[in-house]
């Protein structure tokens, strides 16, 4: 049955516990104290050991329902989507990037030979390769607890349920209804991004996806995402055709007196 | 009792796991992520941002690791391809076209050997570059032309080592997987997120194919050829290199539907001048009963072009996985794949 999270932004207090219980759990080296200087975000982006990140949005934008003037921050969880149909596992040319019982998407670190397509072919940006160890990181969404029947370390840790962890399919209703309320309660900016194939098609749905109140692209997610795979019929035809046109040439360009 | 960080020696290396030995394992699933330098890599905001919502400009995706290798690869691979290709053609008159068959069988095999070889530096893990092997995985052009690149190694290894119809036939084998190892990188390369790349998936293949077949004429031009072969490689180089640009320019047109997506490559400075060397060597192949001087003058010019086709391709989807806004207005514009069910969902 597909486990999947259910990322409510709305919930989020920018705590950051997430970020830290992932890499405790998953025991992830440092990648280096920063300053960013824009923002309360230091984290900046998922990595290869980083696989939980809180973005931090302030707009001088008033939020629905809420009483704080031309002013709302927004802060949101980022996480990897374990894409129903995953660019990076469809890219992968060693087969190390498998689909898990529960429907997550894992990258299995003894294979993996570092190649780096992956990291391009993720539409989110998400997956990256650390330089001194040569291999392809991103979150497993906690394979070794989800085996153990234990809820993944986030959604453990989140002390508001802004990340819940769950049956994909009983997420999907809990959120919906979560739409309706914050509608009824007057946030008409609530929306889900990804809960399904019919809301991202370009992807099939996204096992971990997302309640945001403001465009994807204000949280540095794409509109549309898709996975590079689905286009490339064409392509291929193309080529086919015009490795085609090469043989040709070569072969006429011989034979002509 | 917590050791003592200070002082406890059996304690791992400072990477900031920050287990003590004594009370904890190192057992989970990022326990293994090996760690040098301690280093903070930061995003660096795009400096394109003056239009629309961003994140801080920070980019939405991230850079492919490929190193100088890899474009490289492009040239050498689509070289030794379209190598393969002509010599094998020139099965067909054996009897005169000694050279470029010869020529064209070195080309091949010496391509193959130093294809692998850039490919195999470029892992992260170059140790395991046989696992590139271990699966057959059709939605993965990487996968289809590591087998490509491998069959046609062997077949090439057999048309300079096997003797007579042997070696001949091996020459055949390596001129028929020499044309989609020419083309399956461009199809790797759209296969991707990158604005550019992806942008451009329906030319691409067309160009690497014609730049490949004009870095094989652009080597046979460098070769001192008896007058029948040298008839031969001009008819070749001015079609390949006519189609070339002509490929050239329908993808910076395809680019263009997105001013944003085209952009990087319209301004690359590789880009523009190996449009200018494919020109020039277009005009010196044209001219007719030229000097030795004038032939390798052209072949030159050729190779700089072509070997700027690809690092300049490169280069500019680099630049545009850099950019956001590229892949936001890419995706708004409807060049996703179905854009017209998500905008309705997602708002704008
Ligand atoms: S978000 Fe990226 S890394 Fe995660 S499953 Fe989707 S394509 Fe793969
Ligand atoms: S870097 Fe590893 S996981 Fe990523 S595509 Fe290459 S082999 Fe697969």
């Amino acid at each position: 049955m597909p486990q999947g999270f259910f990322t409510d932004t709305t919930l989020c207090i920018g705590c950051k516990a997430c970020e830290v219980a992932c890499k405790q759990w998953n025991q992830l080296p440092d990648d280096g104290f920063d300053f960013t200087g824009f923002s309360y975000d230091n984290t900046a982006q998922l990595g290869a050991s980083t696989w939980r990140h809180v973005a931090f949005v302030e707009r001088p934008v008033p939020l629905g329902g809420t009483q704080l003037g031309n002013f709302s921050w927004l802060m949101m969880s980022d996480v990897c989507k374990h894409c129903a149909r995953a660019g990076c596992l469809e890219a992968c040319p060693t087969g190390a990037i498998v689909r898990t019982e529960f429907g997550t998407v894992y990258i299995q670190p003894e294979i993996c030979n570092g190649c780096g397509y992956c990291i391009s072919a993720c539409p989110f940006g998400v997956v990256d390769r650390r330089e001194d160890d040569g291999r392809a990181w991103k979150c497993t969404l906690c394979y070794d607890r989800l085996k153990a029947d234990m809820t993944p370390a986030c959604a453990k840790a989140c002390p508001t349920a802004s990340i819940q962890y769950g049956d994909l399919v009983q997420l999907r209703v809990k959120a919906k209804e979560r739409v309706v309320e914050l509608q009824s309660r007057g946030l008409a900016e609530a929306y889900l991004y990804g809960v399904d194939a019919e809301n991202q098609p370009g992807t099939g749905g996204l096992n971990a996806f997302f309640l945001l109140v403001d465009k994807p692209e204000a949280y540095n997610l794409p509109p549309d995402p898709v996975v590079p795979t689905k286009l490339m019929k064409r392509s291929w035809l193309t080529m086919a055709g015009a490795a085609l046109g090469l043989g040709v040439l070569a072969v006429s360009a011989v034979v002509a007196p | 009792m917590i050791a003592d960080p200070e002082t406890d020696v059996s304690r791992p290396v400072e990477d900031g796991r920050n287990i003590d030995p004594r009370l904890g394992t190192l057992a989970g699933e990022g326990s293994h992520q090996q760690v040098e330098r301690i280093q903070a890599s930061r995003p660096t905001p795009s400096n394109e941002l003056a239009t629309g919502t961003t994140y801080y400009g920070l980019p939405l995706l991230k850079e492919t690791p490929w190193k100088w290798a890899i474009p490289a690869y492009l040239y050498v691979g689509g070289l030794a391809g379209a190598s393969a290709a002509l010599a094998a053609s020139s099965l067909l008159r054996r009897d005169s076209l000694g050279t470029i068959g010869r020529t064209g069988r070195i080309l091949a095999f010496g391509g193959s050997v130093v294809s692998a070889a850039f490919l195999i530096q470029d892992l992260g893990r170059p140790s395991r570059f046989i696992y590139m092997l271990r699966v057959f995985r059709p939605s993965s052009p990487m996968n289809v032309g590591t087998w490509i690149l491998s069959a046609f190694g062997g077949f090439a290894f057999g048309a300079i080592a096997l003797p007579g119809r042997l070696g001949d036939a091996a020459c055949l084998g390596a001129g028929i997987f020499g044309l989609p190892l020419t083309s399956y990188t461009a199809v790797l390369l759209a296969n991707t997120a990158v604005p550019l790349w992806q942008g451009t998936r329906n030319a691409l293949p067309l160009l690497f194919v014609s730049s490949a077949a004009s870095s094989a004429a652009s080597a046979l031009e460098l070769f001192d050829l008896p007058a029948d072969e040298a008839r031969v490689v001009r008819r070749f180089s001015i079609a390949a290199k006519l189609a070339d640009i002509l490929c050239a320019i329908a993808v910076q047109r395809e680019a263009n539907v997105v001013e944003r997506v085209g952009r990087p490559l319209r301004k690359n400075p590789l880009w523009k001048a190996a449009k200018v060397c494919v020109l020039a060597s277009l005009v010196v192949s044209v001219v007719p009963r030229k000097s030795r001087w004038l032939r390798i003058a052209g072949g030159v010019l050729g190779t700089l072009g072509a070997a700027a086709t690809r690092f300049g391709v490169f280069e500019a989807g680099r630049h545009s996985s850099r950019d956001p806004q590229a892949s936001f207005e890419q995706q708004r514009a409807g060049m996703s794949l179905a854009s017209s069910v998500t905008t309705s969902l997602t708002p704008a």
